[in-house]
């Protein structure tokens, strides 16, 4: 994905545009107030969205999984999960007995759950398959859906998507008005204390030709951020449990509540590229995904941010439905999406992909994911789908 | 730059492409040699064998590997065994976070260094014997009627021949012929019980084939002397490098049947390396900005909080993020990890050696104006804090 290398080619300078006076004005205002998502467009339909990306491809069906189907122990003499430990929930389906979390949320009505989401002629590289997700695009692509977003609604604020990572900020939120930010952690995240003088440098580097202008607009970009972020105030009240997701999305309703203006997050939480014995390692995983999300909505509801932010889950692929020799999955297809927040349509839905008509031993989708994506751009980030994905039907999740 | 005399600058970008940049005494003796006399040193030092690891060297302890490592690249007498075991460790990125052995990834990384300027045919059946290669992408569970598709699909997107130019198909059937490869207590071990001796079609050739077979078949593909060559211009030369430099590259891949030395060689030779397009075109992996910031400031060992800085800055040695790699360019400046640059520049130029040599190390005699403009106006104390964060720092 050398687009990621390019990203910054069309990044020019914007922090040294007005723009960020406009963003600093907006903290001066906000005074105080910890809600301060509202970005004064369109009040009915705009929330900040948490991009959580489960990475390695999650194993669907041991997720929500299609316990009253024969088909499903039959796939998995050693992988099924047992009637007697999962969380029942609607139509036969049920969680992960390690997804409390989850069940709690969606008996409170404020999880959706979207089944056998994929897309046509599926791709079973990681890579590949995690472009495709973010491009939102099955042919993959250089933009990331949630970028031509904020291209498409272009403010003219800095700041709007940031990245809490340590690598470099994910395809999907690519833009070229609105370039993401990564953060590792936002409470070491100050500027340097010789700023002015760095500052100067890398202002004189923004000026000049090829890489010279790439290194220029990131130091310019960074210093920014820094500025910015310094800013933070307001630790969580709430209790976490251990692990990386936990301490993530615990960063990320630190930084919503800061009011600086972050509209889309994305998080990366990997390790289910579960090849090999699955089982405990993926209750594992789902425990710390049901006790996280579940952490993390108690917190946006004690910052009075609950009806203010969505969470949408979701991974590069599911796992096949048949278990390979070593006690694990291989790559699969559809999976599904989960979609998290107060006044989210809460339970099922979409179909259930079948278990008995499979395409070459994968699931066929039942859901497109550019409905599901475009659902989000159209009543949770209150932009215009059709600017972001050619031909879909958002599909209504609020 | 003419091609005729060397300059300092020459030398030094030469120094920074095939290492990790210059120390003072490496600057001296590689200039006196001259540009083509330099890349004969930096080359044949190649064929010398890798010196052993150090008494009581244990690389259990926690970051002692990376460490250890670091150390190497500082310290090396042929820096260029370093720079591509670091080139092919991003290329059959491994990552301890599965391996969980370091001694296996040390025993990986040792392969890269010696055999990583050998025929790219003999290292890929190296590396498809590797046992950490083998705990990464799943050896052990690949095995006659339940075949594990991992490694057969990196081997064909991410390590020969590249994405487009092979099918599912292929995949499917290449992983029936590494069935059985797999490992036991830390070595290759070959099951024959569990390898599937039928035939195979792969990439329209048909037979019973094994492991050795696909690795010859795929090595073989014009593909995959593109795609090396390719990868191995923009990692040394110029990160999107002409079309007719590939093609050439290339040629001397296929001539030499994937000589990797001979590739790098005629890459250092040709104009394209020389021009002023790809003087400082390239962004410094971390690994090239703290090594390189640790040499051209003279510190005399390597600190264990420049290595841990070293990770924040998104480059962990030994865990790559993905089997992709680190996609490097302009990725390695995100802001977070841009920052952490700066830090550490703050906190080495408090152990820096001699402010001005440090600053003529690091801009090659010739410090940029927009540069020197910052550092005249700054104190004594913070010329090398400047430098070391400086832009012009930050490019290889």
């Amino acid at each position: 994905m050398s687009n990621r290398i390019d990203r910054r080619s069309v990044v020019k300078g914007l922090f040294t545009l007005p723009a960020f006076a406009v963003v600093g004005s907006r903290i001066v205002q906000a005074g105080g107030r910890l809600s301060a998502i509202d970005p004064g467009l369109d009040p009915a339909a705009r929330r900040a969205l948490v991009m959580v990306h489960l990475a390695g491809g999650n194993d669907g069906l041991n997720t929500v999984v299609p316990i009253g189907d024969p088909a499903y122990a039959k796939l998995r003499p050693a992988l099924a999960l047992a009637k007697s430990d999962v969380l029942s929930i609607d139509r036969g389906m049920a969680f992960h007995p390690a997804l409390g979390g989850f069940r709690k949320l969606y008996e409170r009505g404020q999880l959706a759950v979207v089944q056998g989401v994929g897309y046509p002629n599926p791709d079973f590289s990681h890579f590949r398959a995690t472009e495709i997700w973010e491009a939102g695009d099955p042919n993959g692509g250089a933009s990331g859906w949630i970028g031509r977003y904020l291209d498409e609604s272009a403010s003219g604020r800095g700041l709007r998507a940031v990245a809490l990572s340590k690598e470099q900020p994910p395809l999907v939120l690519a833009s070229s008005s609105s370039p993401a930010v990564t953060v590792s952690d936002p409470a070491s995240f100050r500027p340097p204390s010789n700023e002015a003088a760095i500052r100067a440098m890398y202002s004189a580097y923004v000026k000049q030709p090829a890489t010279r202008h790439v290194v220029g607009a990131a130091g310019i970009e960074t210093l920014d951020a820094a500025t910015t972020i310094s800013r933070l105030r307001g630790e969580s009240a709430v209790n976490y449990p251990p692990g990386e997701l936990s301490a993530d999305l615990r960063r990320a309703a630190e930084l919503l509540a800061a009011g600086v203006g972050v509209e889309v997050l994305h998080i990366s939480f990997g390790g289910f590229d579960t090849h090999v014995n699955q089982m405990g390692k993926h209750r594992q995983l789902l425990n710390q995904v049901g006790s996280a999300f579940a952490a993390f909505q108690q917190d946006l509801e004690r910052r009075g941010l609950a009806r203010k932010v969505v969470t949408v889950v979701y991974s590069e692929f599911g796992r096949r439905p048949a278990e390979n020799f070593g006690g694990g999955t291989d790559h699969g297809s559809a999976g599904p999406v989960f979609v998290i927040g107060e006044g989210v349509r809460g339970g099922l839905h979409g179909e259930a992909p079948s278990l008995t008509s499979l395409d070459s031993g994968n699931l066929r989708f039942t859901t497109d994911f550019r409905s599901v994506f475009g659902g989000i751009v159209r009543d949770c980030l209150g932009g215009d789908p059709s600017a972001v994905f050619r031909g879909i039907t958002p599909l209504g999740l609020f | 730059m003419t091609s005729k005399s060397t300059s300092t600058r020459e030398i030094a970008h030469l120094l920074r492409r095939t290492g990790f940049g210059p120390s003072r005494s490496e600057l001296d003796s590689y200039a006196a040699l001259g540009f083509e006399r330099a890349v004969d040193r930096l080359v044949s030092g190649l064929a010398a064998p890798p010196s052993a690891d150090p008494p009581g060297f244990s690389v259990y302890a926690p970051g002692a590997a990376a460490a250890a490592w670091v150390d190497r690249m500082r310290t090396s007498a042929s820096p260029l065994a370093e720079k591509l075991a670091l080139f092919w460790h991003g290329h059959f990125a491994t990552s301890v976070r599965k391996v969980e052995d370091p001694k296996l990834m040390w025993k990986q990384v040792a392969l890269f260094r010696s055999a990583g300027a050998g025929t790219f045919p003999a290292l890929v059946a190296s590396v498809s014997r590797d046992p950490a290669m083998i705990r990464w992408l799943d050896g052990n569970s690949n095995r006659k009627g339940a075949p594990n598709e991992n490694y057969a699909r990196e081997l064909m997107e991410l390590f020969t021949i590249g994405r487009g130019n092979y099918t599912e198909r292929d995949v499917r059937e290449a992983a029936r012929a590494f069935t059985g490869w797999g490992a036991e207590s830390g070595v290759f071990k070959f099951r024959q019980e569990y390898h599937d001796p039928g035939p195979k079609t792969v990439l329209g050739e048909t037979g019973a084939f094994d492991g050795d077979d696909i690795v010859r078949i795929v090595t073989s593909r014009p593909e995959c002397a593109r795609f090396i060559s390719r990868k191995l211009v923009a990692f040394l030369s110029h990160p999107e490098p002409q079309a007719s430099d590939v093609a050439a590259a290339a040629a001397v891949f296929t001539k030499s049947k994937g000589s990797i030395a001979d590739v790098v060689r005629h890459i250092l030779l040709a104009p394209a390396f020389r021009s002023d397009a790809s003087y400082r075109a390239l962004i410094k992996s971390p690994a090239e900005f703290v090594v390189g910031a640790l040499k051209v400031a003279g510190i005399g060992a390597t600190p264990s909080w420049a290595v841990e800085s070293m990770g924040r800055m998104g480059q962990t040695l030994f865990a790559p993020p993905t089997v992709k790699g680190w996609d490097g360019g302009g990725a390695w400046l995100s802001a977070g990890a841009l920052l952490e640059r700066m830090r550490f520049a703050a906190r080495l130029a408090a152990e820096a050696r001699a402010v001005d040599e440090t600053i003529g190390l690091a801009f090659d005699g010739r410090t940029p104006a927009e540069v020197a403009g910052v550092l005249a106006s700054a104190g004594a104390a913070d010329r090398v804090t400047l430098a070391l964060a400086s832009p012009e720092f930050q490019l290889n």
